[in-house]
């Protein structure tokens, strides 16, 4: 028995190093960051990647594919959605078999195992000798490097940059509602809670004769509550949040967390605020916008139009310059005057090149090509003088094809397709809203980033997996009980934290201390 | 007299009883069907309102047309219909050839073959050596990924193994006598015997491939392999995420909510509009029975 | 020997399903050792150095453990108490529809909501459910009650949880019995009218016997699911408002594994799980073996 297993192993590894030394030699000339790889003959890279567009025909893309002109590459693209993705690269990266040569790596590899496992090359070399735009994205993003660099010096992956500096998520106002009762955009927390309170009075303001509105209302993409937090100076969404002398702190045994909860506490109970945000789904949610129940939410800035339209259908936001339906209003000042949004971390989606890749630095030439700042602009708003051109003050004229985006015209041809290296930020557009693109303006000088991803020494990547799930299970647990009334977190508060201790907090933070030192 | 009544009174509850479940069943599965069909068919708007109980307000057809935009839809329909013909009669030959010779009380190797058969039902060895065996068989990205890794259910081999044993000793025994071999046994009287229960796992193998979904996803990576669960599940998942990028509203981004409806209207009917011919043999088993007296 | 060339026939009948249960069950089981392994992937099931218990010991001394698995049972408890009566009962209220066509019709309609996905479903309970605008809210309030959060409401977790499954199943899981019953012979209900038998006393005395093979085997096989529960259903139904009762042990895993692509964790708690139901199997098979004659083994 022992004797077939060896001889079988033998001829595996003559068989992978057969196919190691028929791969044909290539030169790749690749000389900067706006020209194309070219190389010497025609290759095929396999990708296997996800997006969540529903269009999975990687041959339609045009985008990609004019990218790829003239380069000899030619790339069979094996696409998943996201919310199928995990599975199947889970399972064949562990498996080892039926590997691609180009992988999106969801959830990063956190602890290394496919890395350790030798299942990534080593970028270090290609990206010195080719790597133009990884260059200039390092440069612009530094925090990146940790997250794409293990604890051990090797570069695995190539990013995929998600830049929402400008506007993620922020408050949002029923516009009329506010203008037509005389309240006062607020500025504050403590404005909003009046605001909110005059709402509350106004009662029935949909007139169909039920107490079905809700001044503030939660759905439960928790995150957006939690982005209220960020005027107390917490940032609850990562649980830990970095000061400026780089020292992290846990932001759920912050005194500061107490109040916060303490505040919203105060709205639930008196019913200025939904207490089932944690079962409300965006359904629902959407449903409450359609009936006129809900006075303000925090949710994506570029979706007011989409909620605006559920309340007013057909409302043309650009005529009122933005000023209706549910408008974008700016960050609240906490009690302590902090002032701020967070945004998301930069570092989204990462790709490594695997070990049964045959011509690596050919992958790494295309990965870092598809940074291309024209590439990066075209999947991401379409083609310059195709899609859309400049008038002659300037402003980008979008054709009616790529806005109503027919037949998924956008999809089809790879537009934010996520199914390799890129950059998402808002390019200002010509049919913006002015109250829009004024926001974003001033939004960006307080926007602050999260602690991001980034690789750390394996005893931190043991404890995070020691403590972090039973620690992130209290905690909501938690905030959910406190919010809603069942805990009081006056009494309970010396415990809360006790327990929090018990469960690792200290150790956590330990990690995300050492995930901010290995990003600097 | 008080027999009289006494019998009467209660059959008289026992259909109430048996109308008034009859129609509580039926009230209950049924309207969550009108709703999800009254909303494919309408607006996005009044889906979200709320004002959809029975009919659809203002009717449109983009869920559907969002659905049908896709030009290998009719591919993906055309697998889901091999797979789940082609599979079943696999699936069926194994289950049957598997369950009866695990029914013969005489059988040497029943006690540990059901043994064998029903420990699998408890231990397996996890989705990552099943996909090393899968695929170092050459099954990954083969029509047969959807036929073999799911040859037998146990439990429907054992559901089949129990019919095979209601048979009545008696039956097979005459045939012996009268110097049937086993094949012929089966052929000829087993199997007809239990057309009811054949009738059953047919569907039951029909829908777990109608429905299938896992394997899919792992082993088929091709799209001119993919079966139409894959293609409605991406549709359906992709409904849950809001459009972030586009200031302007289109309405095929508010399709969302019908698009959701649509999928279960595509992946009820075809089903719906099979099951009256299995249904059949349902009641053709009452001659069956009279036979069997 | 004589046994085994009478019974060749018999052996060459099985040898296919034999075969896919060597290739594609047994095979692969090797690969639960990497329940005491550290797995390296891409290597192989046997790559990797030995752990012992440690990823038992893991789970074991995380504080929400405990919690886990008796949410685990008593859902999968719940849902076999009541759940698999259901069906039997409805396969006899179908039965006993005279008129054919509206036999057919309630039949067929009874299964649709087992082709409802599970994500649609729980949507669907979801906007049914809301305080405000639910259908459901509607319903309560006008018969007098309050608006509730129920999906936010650990109390009301198990209720909701085995009422859809209930929901989703009886219509569907009732065409075994219905084929069972419709297989009766139907000189014994003629002969037991004419000794003017009742109709409780019919289905309990010949119906329920008549079928009772097939409840027993039905009855053991959802026994050994008495430590699973759909990971899918409870991971769309639940919110940290109802870990209390909602959160089981393959949804705290997947928040386990978040962080890491931990093979062995996965595998290890998985086999606690299977030992579990193979325990109740076994247990309630040896019981049904002295009872009756129906046995899975």
């Amino acid at each position: 028995m022992k004797k077939l297993v060896a001889l079988l192993l033998a001829f595996a590894l003559c068989a992978t190093m057969a196919s190691f030394a028929m791969a044909d030699e290539v030169e790749i000339v690749y000389t900067g960051e706006a020209n194309k790889p070219i190389v010497s003959s025609p290759i095929t890279l396999k990708i296997l990647s996800a997006t969540s567009n529903n269009v999975y025909d990687w041959d339609s893309m045009r985008y990609f594919r004019e990218a790829l002109e003239g380069t000899n590459i030619t790339i069979e693209a094996e696409l998943y959605h996201w919310s199928n993705y995990a599975d199947v690269m889970t399972t064949r990266l562990a498996a080892g078999v039926d590997m691609p040569d180009i992988v999106f790596v969801d959830g990063n590899d956190a602890d290394g195992a496919f890395y350790n496992a030798g299942l990534f090359v080593p970028m270090n070399e290609y990206a010195e000798e080719w790597g133009f735009n990884q260059k200039k994205f390092l440069e612009q993003y530094p925090t990146m490097k940790g997250a794409i660099t293990t604890a051990t010096g090797d570069q695995i992956f190539l990013p995929y940059v998600t830049d929402d500096s400008d506007l993620g998520r922020c408050l949002m106002i029923h516009y009329k509602l506010f203008e037509d009762n005389g309240i006062q955009i607020p500025t504050t927390t403590d404005e909003l809670y009046d605001a909110l309170k005059v709402l509350k009075e106004l009662g029935d303001w949909n007139g169909n004769g039920l107490a079905d509105e809700t001044p503030f209302l939660f759905c439960n993409d928790i995150y957006m509550l939690y982005q209220l937090g960020c005027a107390w100076g917490l940032n609850l969404e990562t649980g830990w949040h970095v000061n400026d002398e780089g020292i992290v702190s846990c932001d759920w045994i912050d005194p500061a967390y107490k109040d916060f909860v303490v505040y919203l506490n105060k709205l639930a109970s008196e019913g200025l605020m939904n207490d089932d945000f944690a079962t409300v789904t965006s359904d629902q949610q959407l449903a409450g916008f359609a009936a006129d129940i809900i006075g303000a939410t925090i949710s994506w800035g570029g979706c007011s139009a989409w909620f605006s339209d559920l309340l007013e259908p057909g409302i043309d936001l650009l005529s009122v310059g933005g000023r209706g339906g549910y408008m974008n209003i700016d960050a609240l000042e906490g009690p302590t005057g902090e002032k701020c949004f967070y945004s998301r971390d930069v570092f989204q989606r990462a790709f490594a090149i695997t070990r049964d890749c045959k011509y690596p630095e050919v992958a790494y030439c295309l990965l870092d090509y598809m940074l291309n700042d024209d590439i990066v602009r075209t999947v991401w708003i379409g083609k310059e003088n195709g899609d859309w051109s400049y008038d002659a003050d300037g402003n980008m004229v979008f054709t009616e094809q790529y806005i109503l985006n027919e037949d998924n015209y956008q999809w089809n041809n790879g537009a934010n397709a996520e199914v390799l290296p890129g950059l998402q930020k808002t390019f200002y557009r010509a049919e913006t809203p002015e109250a829009y693109t004024d926001l974003q303006k001033t939004v960006g000088d307080h926007t602050k980033r999260p602690i991001g991803f980034a690789f750390v020494a394996p005893e931190y990547t043991e404890k995070l997996n020691t403590y972090k799930a039973d620690f992130d299970t209290y905690v909501q647990e938690s905030f959910n009980a406190f919010v809603k009334g069942t805990r009081d977190v006056e009494a309970e508060w010396d415990s809360y934290v006790e327990y929090c201790k018990a469960l690792g907090a200290d150790e956590l933070t330990s990690v995300y201390q050492a995930r901010v030192d290995a990003s600097k | 007299m008080k027999t009289f009544c006494r019998r009467f009174n209660s059959d008289i509850v026992f259909r109430i009883l048996v109308v008034t479940l009859a129609v509580l069943a039926f009230a209950v599965t049924l309207y969550p069907f009108i709703y999800v069909v009254a909303v494919s068919f309408s607006s996005a708007q009044a889906g979200y309102s709320g004002k959809v109980y029975l009919w659809p307000v203002e009717p449109t057809l983009i869920g559907y047309g969002e659905a049908f935009s896709d030009k290998a839809m009719l591919t993906y329909y055309g697998n889901t219909i091999y797979y789940t013909i082609v599979g079943t009669a696999f699936n069926m030959m194994a289950t049957v050839l598997l369950a009866y010779p695990l029914s013969r009380p005489t059988f040497s190797g029943r006690k540990f073959l059901n043994f064998f058969i029903a420990f699998t039902m408890y231990f397996g060895g996890g989705m990552i050596p099943v996909y090393l065996v899968v695929s170092g068989v050459g099954l990954f990205n083969s029509r047969w990924a959807m036929i073999l890794p799911t040859l037998v259910s146990t439990y429907n081999a054992m559901i089949c193994r129990s019919a095979f044993s209601g048979i009545p000793d008696e039956l097979i025994e005459s045939a012996q006598i009268d110097g049937a071999n086993e094949f012929r046994i089966f052929r000829s009287i087993a199997i007809r015997l239990i057309t009811p229960t054949l009738a059953v796992l047919t569907l039951y193998y029909a829908v777990g491939h109608w429905n299938e979904f896992f394997n899919a996803n792992l082993y088929l990576s091709k799209a001119e392999l993919q079966p139409m669960q894959l293609y409605l599940r991406r549709l359906l998942m992709q409904a849950f995420i809001p459009p972030n990028k586009n200031i302007k509203v289109e309405a095929q981004e508010m399709a969302t909510l019908q698009i959701r409806y649509v999928t279960i209207v595509l992946t009820i009917l075809p089903i719906l509009a099979v099951y009256p011919f299995i249904q059949k043999y349902f009641v053709k088993g009452i001659m069956l029975g009279a036979v069997k007296g | 020997m004589k046994a085994w060339r009478r019974d060749c026939p018999l052996y060459l009948m099985a040898l296919p399903a034999v075969l896919f249960y060597i290739i594609f069950c047994y095979v692969p089981m090797p690969g639960l050792v990497v329940s005491f392994k550290e797995y390296i992937p891409g290597s192989g099931m046997f790559s990797g150095e030995w752990v012992g218990l440690r990823w038992f010991d893991e789970f074991f001394r995380s504080p929400f453990a405990w919690r886990t698995i008796r949410n685990t049972f008593l859902l999968a408890f719940y849902t076999l108490l009541f759940s698999f009566p259901i069906p039997i009962i409805f396969a006899v209220v179908v039965t006993e529809i005279r008129n054919m066509k509206i036999r057919r019709i309630v039949q067929t309609v009874s299964y649709i909501p087992y082709f409802v996905s599970t994500v649609v479903m729980v949507g669907m309970l979801k906007s049914f459910l809301d305080m405000r605008t639910g259908i459901l809210t509607q319903l309560i309030v006008a018969l007098g009650g309050q608006p509730h959060d129920y999906m936010g409401d650990a109390n009301s977790f198990r209720f909701l949880y085995v009422a859809t499954d209930i929901w989703q199943h009886f219509g569907f899981n009732s065409i075994i019995y219905i084929a069972a019953i419709v297989g009766i012979d139907p000189t014994l209900y003629e002969a037991s009218k004419l000794d003017g038998i009742k109709k409780f006393q019919e289905v309990w005395y010949i119906t329920i016997p008549m079928i009772r093979d097939t409840i027993v085997i039905l009855f053991i096989l959802a026994l050994g699911s008495l430590m699973s529960v759909g990971f899918e259903k409870v991971y769309m139904m639940y919110s940290p408002a109802t870990y209390a009762t909602a959160d089981v042990i393959s949804t705290y895993v997947y928040r386990k594994g978040i962080e890491s692509h931990n093979l062995g964790y996965a595998t290890a708690v998985g086999m606690f799980n299977s030992v579990i139901n193979f325990i109740f199997v076994f247990i309630a098979n040896t019981m049904c073996r002295r009872v009756s004659n129906a046995s899975l083994w």
